[in-house]
């Protein structure tokens, strides 16, 4: 394992994301733990992981499909395109600018590759730089893989010629020469073509290096001289993904080689970018049950924006937290689509029900309880069952609410100067589920802010809202009639609050088109139509909900105080302002306020830290410095973290020691030291004479060099350097 | 004969010269020829013609390809022999061996010749090779000669003293009025290039086709690419765009084709940008490859696409600081970049002084600091980076990170991730002793990502206290 050169001084060559894998891949989800499929928290967890992924999957698609094709139309065109190039010798290339992080792109590659093979040609190279590390290897690796690289897609397609061709053409990796290749490309396209493939025109070559960088710019400088040679008979294309920008070719090609290159350039989207399209369009809606509590959440993206930037590390870290949330605890598989969760509350056993009123959040539900339903609660299972289907159906319901509300949010306020909520959709989920927004400063300054919005301006942004609010609608309607529950809310009386979810963002619509065609209707003027604003009153109270008694009063209030000052579009603003203010204090109440909480909103960070953000010297402090940490042992107890006892491994007792020193230690010091805490009792002049101790000193002094923590020095005898301050 | 001097203008000395050579069927070879001459300056072209011209057997083998031996015997073969699939050769002794037998079949003293391209390739393969080459003959029955052609000087090939000494012959540059023959030459394809791309009226056509309008861009063109640049191909290629810029008013009925002041007004600060790019070498890597790009100023993007990528890209590479500002990079990842530089840039025994808040001393230090300071202000930054220890790049990380965060994994995979992206030269291996870094990248870059991070680079380097 790598982790073991994770010392001191060690550079870590973990590709981001990489150790992320590898902690999924130990937890349930490979064979060695089919027993796992059997438990119910397990089966949860497996869906919804696969739809999660399937999302992904498709938003993957989506994204990279304008990018693709625009780089597929380009490979088209260039094979078109060359009979006509007068300019000898001249590849054409496109430069794909991915990000930083490289291993997010591999996919994209990987779909390039796809389409290419679709639509253009069936040959196509991809050449990692670790398969280039000569100018042979990547010729040979190349033309290997142009050769041979339709095989896969041709092994049963194609009739005897192909399977001729491809018999003829078993090369031996040494024999792949840019010969072999004019050769076979000769034999395949330029003589068979007119006789049998008359419409079959020449096919283009694809040679792709995703990673451009770690190239070595001479072999990179000579592979491209040689194709130029032969472009002129072979149509070549390179692909080259460059990570940083288009500089860096400059940079690596002198100019005798930039001239036989024809570039174009593609840009990818910036990392940024595509993690905000992941997180709002996956992790941060409605669909998924599991959710990341603010802290949880702000840790993956601290991890993102500060350290690395890998989308895929990120994806992997949020299942890692999934895994975590749902890791033997039957109560999550509660943590469900709200379709299948009244099987999933059938199935609990009477002990996992008896977890679940553990919970922290079921103790305030319980308060506001009058006795008899608590006695209920405890004593009859079914009645628990029921009470308990409601209430994530609640949850589901204010969660619906609570997306909706961050995303109508961050419409409004996205375009306020000098924002301090913040722009995009993640940090305003950030916001909202660590503390109550709507009683924070800076919410109450956009509100004001938004109160001195003009007319148009406003307008566009309530339409932008509507999309949102249309979107959403659409996203569940398919779901609904399946939730019956909702409706049956009446016959309770425990419902604190039935007016979210589905319902909820109905009433927000059909409130914001009033208002947008007020907005629209209204006129600047300051002069005041008492009759027309009385209309759109009345024409308000016939939609809003009854109950809602008090926003009515402070509206007209409101109305009546500043009438006089205000023009009717002015007036109109400030209602819905209050209105929005009103709306978002009851939906954008945090989550760890609801009941339940727990079950669907993953919250154990310090856990979780600790496998995402991995710290090697931070751990092998601890293991020198307090070895019972790891090895639970009984002798090895100390009373402060800097006390020193016999019975401490060698290797501890010298590191602790050593931290005593200053740069350079002195072996003899130390050693005197090292033989003083092994034999307390002894007489100073015998004790570090004993062999012995001798030899364990010098195994523990090894064995410290060997973790990095200090190095021979040739400047003083006797004398070792400290590597680490 | 007549028609090589027509398609190879302003080489009659050179033509006339290999004729000379090589001219006489049945006189025996020279052994070996020295060609050199700048890149662009047809050595390849005339040989080739002349070659065909005396339809000799001919091998024409580019040295960059032979990255081993076997290519460059087995390429020999195949191109002599005339069965070339299946010739196996590793060796030079198989190599003389196979072309003695070849001898031994061909019953007249036909003439053969190696044209050996891009030959200062050799001189890294193997001693013995070159030296084998120039006296090829010697070793086998054929009438055969080899023919070495670079664009280094003869001097560059350090040959074996007592080696038989190829005649050398040598092709100079191209002059201004050369090159205006040369390039007029093609004239049809540059009208045809802008004729595919465009569709208009025949009495434009017509006009365009003027060898007049073409002579006169061609004057103005050379006029400001002849200093900075005597490449054919480069000029050939940037004449290409421009003409097409050229043409665009005439083409647009602004200015008639036959008012030279106006268009001259015209194509002036066109060609003036366009040398800035030569300059940096990147318009000669891109061509517009489609129609829509013509009316673009910068030939690069080839597409009007929805992004307007087009300027940025072109300032990109305009501007060192517009460049790191279109940089992403992780937040941490910037920091230790600032890190590495200004370890790169300091001298160790300063750090003390420039990182931690009570370093004591502070006066004194600070005149003698100012004395030195004299000399050696030119010294750090303009000296180049020094390397540093990965020890050294934390602990300076550390330091000017306001804020506390532990030493994780991510955090050390961003070393990696630097080195990768060549911002800093490393080591990929790990060495735990040893690991030395340096920071390759300028002040101008340094700063501009300093400032997406808020950081004065200039308060912490040496150089500027």
């Amino acid at each position: 394992m790598e982790s073991t050169t994770s010392v001191s001084k060690g550079v870590f060559l973990f590709s981001n994301g990489f150790k992320k894998t590898k902690h999924s891949k130990k937890k349930p989800k490979r064979n060695p733990f089919e027993s796992l499929s059997k438990d119910s928290w397990y089966k949860t967890f497996k869906y919804n992981w696969n739809v999660v992924e399937n999302q992904l999957k498709e938003l993957h698609e989506q994204t990279y499909s304008i990018l693709l094709n625009d780089i597929v139309s380009y490979v088209k065109l260039v094979n078109q395109e060359h009979e006509y190039s007068t300019l000898e010798g001249i590849i054409p290339s496109a430069t794909l600018l991915t990000g930083v992080n490289q291993p997010d792109y591999v996919n994209q590659f990987l779909a390039l590759i796809d389409r290419i093979r679709e639509d253009v040609t069936p040959h196509v190279a991809l050449i990692n730089s670790q398969d280039a590390q000569t100018v042979k290897h990547l010729v040979e690796s190349a033309v290997w893989q142009l050769i041979h690289g339709q095989d896969v897609l041709d092994n049963s397609a194609n009739d005897s010629f192909e399977k001729d061709s491809s018999e003829r053409f078993k090369l031996k990796k040494n024999q792949c020469t840019l010969k072999t290749l004019l050769n076979w490309y000769q034999a395949k396209y330029v003589k068979q073509s007119p006789k049998k493939y008359k419409p079959v025109a020449k096919k283009t070559l694809v040679i792709i290096m995703p990673d451009f960088e770690s190239f070595n710019c001479n072999i990179l400088q000579d592979f491209v001289m040689i194709i130029s040679s032969y472009v002129q008979s072979l149509p070549l294309v390179l692909i080259f993904g460059v990570a940083t920008s288009v500089s860096a070719l400059h940079k690596s090609f002198p100019y005798h080689v930039s001239s036989k290159l024809l570039i174009k350039v593609f840009h990818s989207h910036p990392s940024h970018v595509y993690m905000n399209q992941v997180l709002e369009n996956i992790f941060l809606s409605h669909t998924s049950p599991f959710h990341l509590s603010g802290k949880a959440f702000e840790l993956m993206t601290d991890v993102f924006l500060f350290y690395d930037f890998s989308v895929t590390g990120l994806i992997q870290s949020i299942k890692y937290c999934m895994i975590d949330h749902y890791y033997g605890d039957n109560i999550k598989s509660l943590c469900c689509v709200p379709e299948q969760l009244d099987e999933a509350i059938n199935n609990l056993t009477k002990d996992d029900l008896e977890n679940i009123r553990q919970l922290l959040s079921f103790r305030p539900f319980l308060e506001v309880q009058d006795c008899e339903t608590k006695i209920g609660l405890f004593e009859d299972d079914n009645f628990f069952r029921e009470i308990l289907s409601k209430e994530i159906n609640k949850l589901h319901d204010y969660v619906h609410s609570f997306y909706l509300c961050i995303r109508l949010l961050s419409t409004f306020v996205k375009d306020l100067p000098k924002n301090t909520l913040g722009k995009t959709v993640r940090e305003l989920y950030a916001k909202c589920s660590l503390e109550c927004v709507t009683s924070t400063q800076p919410f109450k300054e956009c509100m004001q802010l938004l109160n001195f919005q003009s007319q148009i301006k406003l307008g566009e942004t309530i339409k932008a809202a509507l999309k949102d609010v249309n979107t959403c609608l659409q996203v569940t309607s398919p779901i609904k009639p399946l939730r019956s529950t909702p409706s049956k809310n009446n016959i309770h009386n425990i419902t604190l609050k039935n007016d979210l979810g589905q319902d909820f963002a109905k009433t927000i619509k059909i409130h914001l088109m009033t208002f947008l065609r007020q907005i629209e209707n209204a006129s600047n003027d300051a002069s005041v139509f008492t009759n027309t604003d009385m209309d759109t009153e009345n024409d308000l109270d016939n939609v809003n909900i009854p109950g809602n008694r008090y926003k009515l009063k402070e509206k007209l209030l409101r109305a009546t105080r500043v009438e006089k000052i205000q023009s009717e579009y002015e007036m109109i603003r400030a209602r819905f302002v209050c209105y929005l203010e009103e709306v978002f204090t009851k939906s954008l109440q945090p989550p760890h306020t609801q009941t339940f909480h727990e079950i669907l909103f993953f919250s154990d960070v310090a856990n979780v830290k600790k496998q995402i953000v991995g710290s090697p010297r931070g751990a092998l402090h601890t293991a020198l410095s307090n070895p019972i940490h790891y090895l639970q042992c009984t002798c090895c107890h100390l009373s402060s973290v800097d006390s020193i006892s016999d019975t401490l491994p060698d290797v501890s007792i010298a590191y602790k020691l050593h931290r005593e020193c200053g740069k350079h230690i002195n072996l003899y010091d130390w050693l005197q030291a090292f033989a003083a805490v092994l034999r307390p009792d002894e007489d100073d002049e015998d004790r570090y004479k004993d062999v012995n101790i001798q030899v364990r000193f010098t195994r523990a002094v090894s064995e410290l060099q060997f973790l990095g923590f200090i190095k021979s020095s040739k400047r003083k005898t006797d004398h070792v350097m400290r590597l680490t301050w | 004969m007549e028609e090589m001097y027509n398609k190879l203008p302003c080489r009659e000395d050179q033509l006339n010269n290999l004729l000379d050579l090589l001219g006489e069927s049945d006189e025996p070879l020279p052994a070996s020829l020295f060609v050199s001459g700048g890149m662009a300056t047809g050595k390849s072209l005339c040989l080739t013609t002349v070659l065909q011209y005396l339809n000799y057997k001919h091998v024409f083998i580019d040295c960059i390809e032979c990255y081993s031996t076997k290519i460059l015997y087995e390429s020999i073969l195949a191109g002599l022999s005339d069965d070339y699939m299946d010739v196996k050769c590793d060796s030079l002794w198989e190599l003389v061996n196979n072309l003695n037998t070849l001898s031994n079949q061909q019953n007249n003293y036909e003439a053969i010749v190696l044209v050996l391209d891009r030959a200062e390739r050799l001189r890294n393969i193997d001693q013995n090779i070159i030296s084998t080459l120039l006296r090829l003959r010697e070793f086998c029955n054929l009438n055969i000669c080899s023919i070495f052609v670079t664009h280094l000087i003869y001097d560059n090939f350090y040959f074996k003293i007592g080696v038989r000494e190829p005649i050398k012959l040598y092709f100079p540059n191209y002059n201004k009025e050369e090159l205006f023959k040369i390039i007029f030459l093609s004239q049809k394809s540059f009208v045809r290039y802008l004729t595919t791309n465009n569709d208009f009226g025949c009495d434009i056509k017509e006009e365009l086709e003027r060898p007049e309008l073409f002579a006169n861009f061609l004057n103005a063109f050379l006029s400001v690419f002849y200093r900075p640049c005597r490449d054919l191909i480069e000029l050939q290629h940037m004449a290409r765009v421009n003409f097409v810029k050229y043409c665009e008013p005439i083409i647009k009925n602004e200015i008639k084709p036959n008012d030279l002041s106006k268009l001259w007004r015209h194509i002036a600060p066109i060609l003036k940008t366009s040398l800035e790019l030569l300059y940096l070498r990147i318009n000669t890597t891109k061509t517009p490859t489609q129609a829509q790009s013509l009316g673009k100023e910068n030939s690069e993007e080839a597409q009007p696409q929805r992004y307007n990528f087009d300027n940025i890209l072109k300032e990109e590479l305009l501007s060192t600081k517009t460049f790191a500002q279109s940089f992403e990079l992780p937040y941490y990842a910037k920091y230790l970049l600032i890190a590495a530089y200004l370890a790169s840039y300091n001298p160790p025994k300063e750090d003390k002084r420039l990182f931690m808040k009570n370093h004591g001393k502070q006066r004194k230090k600070l005149q003698h600091v100012r004395a030195k300071a004299k000399i050696s202000e030119k010294l750090n930054t303009q000296l180049g980076p020094k390397v540093f220890t990965l020890d050294r790049l934390l602990a300076i990380f550390y330091a000017i990170l306001e804020e506390r965060i532990g030493l994780t994994s991510n955090l050390l995979a961003q070393i990696a991730t630097l080195v990768e992206l060549r911002l800093i030269a490393g080591s990929k291996e790990i060495d735990l002793d040893t690991s030395k870094y340096k920071c390759i990248i300028g002040y101008d870059f340094i700063s501009a990502v300093a400032q997406t991070v808020g950081f004065n680079v200039r308060k912490y380097l040496y150089d500027f206290m």
